[in-house]
Formats: C-alpha cells, sequence, structure tokens
C-alpha cells in the first residue's frame, strides 16, 4: 500500500482535497476496499429485473457480480465468478436463465447461487456443493425500486442509512410525472472516460458549472426559444443541500423548471406530438404531463454511485484509478402516453449521451484535471465556496447552501473520510 | 423508390451517388460544417442508432437523433468555440469503402420507416473514420445509410443513419460529425 492510501485522512481538509486523491493507485484500491465494500452501493432499478431468472451483470466497485431474480422472485446480488477457478460464470450483459454454468470446468449454480453440478464428482474433495455455492452479498434492499446491495453485513438498513432528507429529494424525483410510476428504458447511454470516479460524483451535485461548462447548451437553447437562461442564480431559494452519509441534493428549481418545458417545445416532432397528447388527455392533465416530461428540474447524489438527474438514473462504475464508465438510463412513465414517453427520450438524447449537448463538456472538463493535476507546485482542490453560510434545514438531517456553494462536494468528502478510516462503520 | 431495371441506369446512380456521398465526406474532413448541413432536406433526420436492428428513429434511445433545426443547432455549437468537448478541435478522416445503392427489397428495411418516394435512393457504405484531437488518434467503425433524393443536378440527404460498430458499448466522448 502506499503511504498515502495509509493515511486518507491527509488528502482531505475541511474544504479541499489533495490531488493524490484522483491520481494514486493505492488510495483508489482502499477506495474499492473501503467505501465500495463497506455501504451500500446502487445497482438497478427493478424494472430491469421484472420476471423469475432475469439476470444482469454489473460491478460493485470492481467486483464483477450478476444481479439475479430467483424462482423464489427475489433478487440476489451474486458475485460473477467461479468458487472453482475464478472465471466468469455469467457473461452477457443481461438475460434470463434458471442457472450460470462456468464454462471453463463445467460447473454449474442454481440462480440463487447453489452449486447443483459439478461434473466428475467422485474425484471432488468432500461437500463441494455445501461448501462452494456462488458468494451472495449479505444485504440487498430496495428502495421505490432503486436496488441497493452491500458486501458488508453489519450495514444499517437502507432506509436508516439514506435518511428523511434524501428520500425526501429521492420521491420527489421518482414523483416526477403526476406522481405516475416509472420504469427504466431498456437502453442506456455509457460514456467511458480516462478520469477518477470522483470527479463525476462532484460534478453531479455541482450547480456552479453549468452556466460556463454548458454555456453553449444555454446558447443553443436560447436562440431555439427566444428566452435567455442560465441555469444558476443567488436567488436564495435555489439550494444547495448536505444530508447524512455523504448524500446530497441541488435545487434549482425555482429558477429553472419553466425553461424546461420550454425546451421540451424544441425537440423533434414537439408540435405534433403535445397537440396529439393534449387530445388524448385534456387540458388539465396535459399540463401535469407537460411540467413532468423534462423531470423534476432537481439533482439528487446518493453516495457513492447514484445519480437522480433530469429523467435518468446515472451510475458511476469505477474501472481504476483514471478509468470510469458513467451510465445514464432513461426513466419513462410506466404505462403513460406513448407521446410524453416518445418525448423523453428525445429531451434526454439532447444533452446526454456521448454526442449530447451538454454531458460531453463535463466530460472535457474532467480530462481537464487530469491534465491540471500533474502540477505538483499547488496540491490542493478548493471546495470553499458557502463553507460557513450553511443553514440547517427543518428536518433536522439537512444543511442548507446555496445552489452555487460547494455544500454536497464538502458533505461528499466527509463521507469519504469517514469511511476510509481504518475501522470505519458503514 | 424507381425501380431501376436497366443496368446501365443503375450503374449511372450508383455512380452518382457513390460521388455525392464521398464529397459528403470530404466537407465534413476539411470541417465545413455549414455546407454539409445544406445538403440535408427540410425534413432530413441525422441519426446513430445505439441498436443495428433499429428500423425507426423514435422507436429507442439513439446517440444522435436529429430533425434538421437540431441538426443546424449541432453545427452552431460545433462552430461556436464553446463546444468545450471539441475545443480544440478533432481532425477527421473518413474512408468510405463500397458504397452500394440498394433495390428496393433490400432497402426497405433501411429507410427509417419511411417510404420511399420517387427519385430517392438508398445507399450503403462501410466506413472508418479516423479522428485526431489533442495527441491523440483514435478509429472508429461505422455502417452508413444514406437515402438521397434527387434534386436534379444532385442529391439531398432525406436521412444520415450511422451504426456504430461498438454502439452498445461504453462510448468514448463523440464530439464529432460522422
Amino acid at each position: 500500500m502506499s503511504d498515502l492510501a495509509l493515511h486518507p485522512e491527509a488528502l482531505v481538509s475541511e474544504d479541499g482535497v489533495h490531488r493524490e486523491i484522483y491520481r494514486d493507485p493505492g488510495v483508489f484500491a482502499l477506495e474499492m476496499d473501503r467505501i465500495f465494500k463497506r455501504t451500500w452501493v446502487f445497482m438497478a432499478h427493478e424494472s430491469e429485473l421484472t420476471s423469475n431468472g432475469d439476470y444482469l451483470t454489473s460491478r460493485i466497485g470492481t467486483d464483477p457480480v450478476v444481479l439475479v431474480r430467483g424462482e423464489d422472485g427475489v433478487v440476489r446480488v451474486l458475485v460473477n465468478r467461479c468458487r472453482h477457478r475464478a472465471a466468469i460464470v455469467c457473461e452477457q450483459p443481461a438475460g434470463n436463465a434458471k442457472s450460470f454454468r462456468c464454462q471453463y470446468h463445467g460447473w454449474t449454480y442454481r440462480n440463487d447461487g447453489q452449486l447443483v453440478g459439478v461434473p466428475y464428482p467422485e474425484r471432488q474433495a468432500p461437500a463441494v456443493r455445501e461448501r462452494l455455492g456462488l458468494t451472495a452479498l449479505p444485504r440487498v434492499e430496495s428502495y421505490r425500486g432503486l436496488i441497493f446491495a452491500s458486501f458488508n453485513p453489519d450495514v444499517p438498513p437502507l432506509t436508516e442509512h439514506l435518511g428523511p432528507g434524501v428520500i425526501d429529494y429521492i420521491d420527489r424525483f421518482l414523483d416526477q410525472c403526476l406522481g405516475l410510476p416509472l420504469v427504466a428504458h431498456p437502453q442506456v447511454h455509457r460514456i467511458a472516460m480516462e478520469a477518477n470516479w470522483k470527479l463525476q460524483l462532484e460534478n453531479g451535485m455541482d450547480g456552479y458549472h453549468a452556466g460556463f461548462t454548458h454555456r453553449s447548451f444555454f446558447d443553443v437553447m436560447q436562440r431555439r426559444t427566444g428566452a435567455s437562461v442560465r441555469y444558476a442564480s443567488s436567488l436564495p431559494t435555489a439550494t444547495a443541500r448536505a444530508f447524512r452519509n455523504g448524500h446530497c441534493a441541488i435545487d434549482p428549481e425555482t429558477t429553472s423548471r419553466k425553461p424546461l418545458v420550454t425546451r421540451v417545445k424544441t425537440l423533434p416532432e414537439a408540435t405534433e406530438r403535445l397537440e396529439s397528447l393534449r387530445r388524448e388527455v385534456g387540458e388539465d392533465e396535459y399540463e401535469g404531463y407537460l411540467a413532468g416530461l423534462p423531470g423534476a428540474g432537481i439533482n439528487v447524489g446518493i453516495f457513492p454511485n447514484l445519480q437522480l438527474i433530469g429523467i435518468h438514473i446515472r451510475r458511476i462504475e469505477p474501472l481504476s484509478v483514471d478509468r470510469t464508465v458513467v451510465s445514464v438510463r432513461p426513466l419513462l412513465i410506466d404505462g403513460g402516453p406513448e407521446d410524453v414517453n416518445w418525448l423523453r427520450l428525445r429531451y434526454h438524447e439532447l444533452f446526454y449521451g456521448p454526442a449530447g449537448f451538454g454531458q460531453p463538456d463535463d466530460f472535457e472538463m474532467f480530462e481537464r484535471v487530469g491534465t491540471g493535476l500533474d502540477d505538483s507546485s499547488d496540491e490542493w482542490l478548493r471546495f470553499e465556496r458557502g463553507r460557513g453560510e450553511e443553514q440547517p434545514g427543518d428536518d433536522g438531517d439537512t444543511l442548507l447552501g446555496n445552489v452555487t456553494d460547494e455544500t454536497p462536494q464538502r458533505c461528499q468528502y466527509r463521507q469519504w473520510i469517514a469511511l476510509m478510516a481504518p475501522a470505519s462503520g458503514a | 423508390m424507381t425501380e431501376v431495371v436497366d443496368p446501365a441506369a443503375e450503374w449511372s446512380v450508383t455512380q452518382r451517388c457513390a460521388q455525392f456521398v464521398l464529397d459528403e465526406a470530404e466537407l465534413l474532413d476539411q470541417r465545413r460544417l455549414e455546407e454539409w448541413a445544406a445538403l440535408f432536406t427540410e425534413d432530413a433526420v441525422y441519426w446513430w442508432p445505439m441498436d443495428p436492428a433499429q428500423v425507426v428513429p423514435g422507436d429507442g434511445l439513439n446517440i444522435v437523433y436529429d430533425d434538421r433545426a437540431r441538426l443546424l443547432d449541432r453545427v452552431s455549437r460545433l462552430g461556436s468555440g464553446l463546444a468545450f468537448s471539441d475545443e480544440p478541435n478533432s481532425a477527421t478522416n473518413h474512408v468510405l469503402s463500397g458504397v452500394r445503392v440498394l433495390r428496393l427489397e433490400q432497402a426497405t428495411p433501411l429507410s427509417a420507416g419511411r417510404s420511399l418516394g420517387p427519385g430517392e435512393h438508398v445507399a450503403v457504405a462501410r466506413g472508418l473514420i479516423g479522428r485526431n484531437r489533442q495527441g491523440n488518434t483514435d478509429t472508429l467503425h461505422a455502417r452508413f445509410v444514406w437515402i438521397l433524393r434527387e434534386t436534379g443536378e444532385s442529391f439531398g440527404i432525406v436521412m444520415k443513419r450511422v451504426d456504430l460498430l461498438n454502439a452498445r458499448d461504453p462510448l468514448p466522448v463523440l464530439t464529432v460529425l460522422l
């Protein structure tokens, strides 16, 4: 282990982080062990696994896993590694299966992880089936369809870990369109970047950058809608919020909600489809659908790897200290009007994905940060904005700052240091 | 689509379409983006799907799905100096191979759910696109499909479809035109 990884507390101050937090492979290895194995990690939306036998492969930190809904309807998270000689037992991204077979030596596991088949068992050491089922994560819980898992058997119940502050924001996000249930789209944008995962962690909850990093997007929208809009303002009603356990939110709703609806009208086929929607659902519901179509207008961050933004679920997937995949999966209205779901996808494509008008410019900034981190004359990055001016919220679970404050980033790094300590709880 | 039965006439259409799409790629590689955008018709679609089996652009999640207005936005953003993921600009090098013009029965699954009108042709090619930016060069692999509409001496692009070979994998940032 590197010296830096031996003393992670030296890498975080009250309002900044040391550059090696993004660069040191030893720190990354320790994060995989102490963050991704100690706390709840977001896995998937339950609508990705609707039938018994449905599975998808994923990772927790860098450990390969399979999420699978067993024949008993229970979603389990199994380590995707044969207990014999370590080959993965499931090589498909998703599908439906009653069992998984390691194709190296033919060991076969039922979809609840039980080892049920070992070829030529007469030469096998005793009780192999009892001893060597796929490793099942000890904890899998979900909140309103968001499935989390943990390697840590002692992690508190999920809802207690989340707490009332961020749960209120998760609810607002999930109730974004007339409170109707949401369903995950089967397709997902996945972007690979040569940058550390925490740059996305910070950026998804950053209400300061949008007007600058995404100026070209706002310019395009201004030209198309005739309305001048900047994302952030210093209105006191536009807030950044820190909750317990590194969870946070930014809530610029009062400044950005109406423009979101205006942008919908610039989408392909918008005129025809909105008219068709109005005819289908009537005037009152039409206004409700239109308001909810572009999402809740808030960003919700659940430490360490889930962000709820726009109409999508964003999952941060660290691969190594300087490689990360970010997946953004749109949510549609379950059984909702076809025109609404069609326009939601177009709205999402406008900003997000590898060729969107917004998200790629965030990734460019992450890579520019990576180059800047090569400098050793100034080793610190600063999250000072609004420090000391935050106010406690009414619920006792919230610290409130202005939307451009670095309240969320300070909150995230408080949790980072709490988890990285040698004998941390969850 | 007019069914071309005369082999000489068919060959002539293929040659004209091939010349057109090579000229089109040249505009991209010379970064003459506004001239490039002007090749698209008012009802055009510029489309990069994620699923090679997808027929209709709106039926799934896409990497790019532009109507003409959005395409002009895209070009304008790239020219603004503020599309930071393309600053400094990337340079591209399109290598297109074997441009074919499809007969009607082959063309239908590739016509984006449109009924082909008179004077419209469906052309297909495979391509490699080299991309250089900031000291890095990568190679994109794609199948291209065009619906081209006769305009007299040339064509208008009614649809351009780009199926990236790795469209379903994690992709790098693609602030670029293909």
